[in-house]
């Protein structure tokens, strides 16, 4: 049996998947320019071309949002706490240790750490309000 | 909190899910509700209060009463 939730999940990863898509043809679009033409000062440009499509999974995940309970809701806030709490703490620390040497980290690390990070963290809300 | 959102649900014979449906939230809210591991809003205990016809201080008390 199909309930709300299912398709409404279904409804996301759908929208979810395609935005991913788009990132990736844009991203191997703009790899494949920088590395077969001369694009100059363009490189930044066309480098932050595959971003756009990502800006559109806000929208998704604000209304994947606003359809959860108010106790999903609340088990997202806190992940979202969470998150934002270790990866200040992280990009603080990496960042000191830089002053005294540590090699550059690519900040393109930042966006699947937060993403562990919120897993790690929205498993630890469940478990404190369900079983 | 305390409540005995369990009791007055079994008492009708509906289950988790069928709970959830009329309160328009998901199956596992309730149990948080129903295992005391999450207190309502204002909003959903009147809800519950008017699907249950039970003042809400009926329905939620609190650990030491």
């Amino acid at each position: 049996m199909l309930t709300w939730e299912k398709v409404n999940a279904r409804r996301y990863v759908t929208s979810s998947a395609l935005i991913m898509a788009a990132y990736c043809l844009l991203l191997g679009g703009s790899l494949w320019l920088d590395n077969n033409t001369e694009l100059g000062v363009w490189k930044y440009p066309v480098m932050a071309v595959p971003m756009v499509p990502l800006y559109f999974l806000w929208p998704v995940f604000r209304r994947f949002m606003a359809d959860r309970d108010e106790m999903w809701q609340k088990i997202y806030l806190e992940a979202m706490s969470f998150t934002f709490g270790i990866t200040l703490m992280a990009s603080l620390t990496v960042g000191l240790m830089q002053f005294v040497g540590l090699r550059l980290v690519n900040l393109t690390v930042l966006w699947p750490f937060m993403c562990i990070v919120f897993a790690f963290g929205v498993s630890m809300a469940v478990r404190r309000h369900s079983r | 909190m305390k409540n005995n959102l369990r009791e007055l649900r079994t008492a009708r014979g509906w289950s988790q899910a069928e709970l959830a449906e009329r309160l328009s939230v998901s199956r596992q809210t309730v149990n948080a509700l129903e295992t005391e591991r999450y207190d309502p809003s204002l909003p959903l205990a009147f809800r519950i209060s008017r699907l249950f016809q039970q003042p809400i201080e009926v329905i939620f008390f609190p650990e030491d009463d």
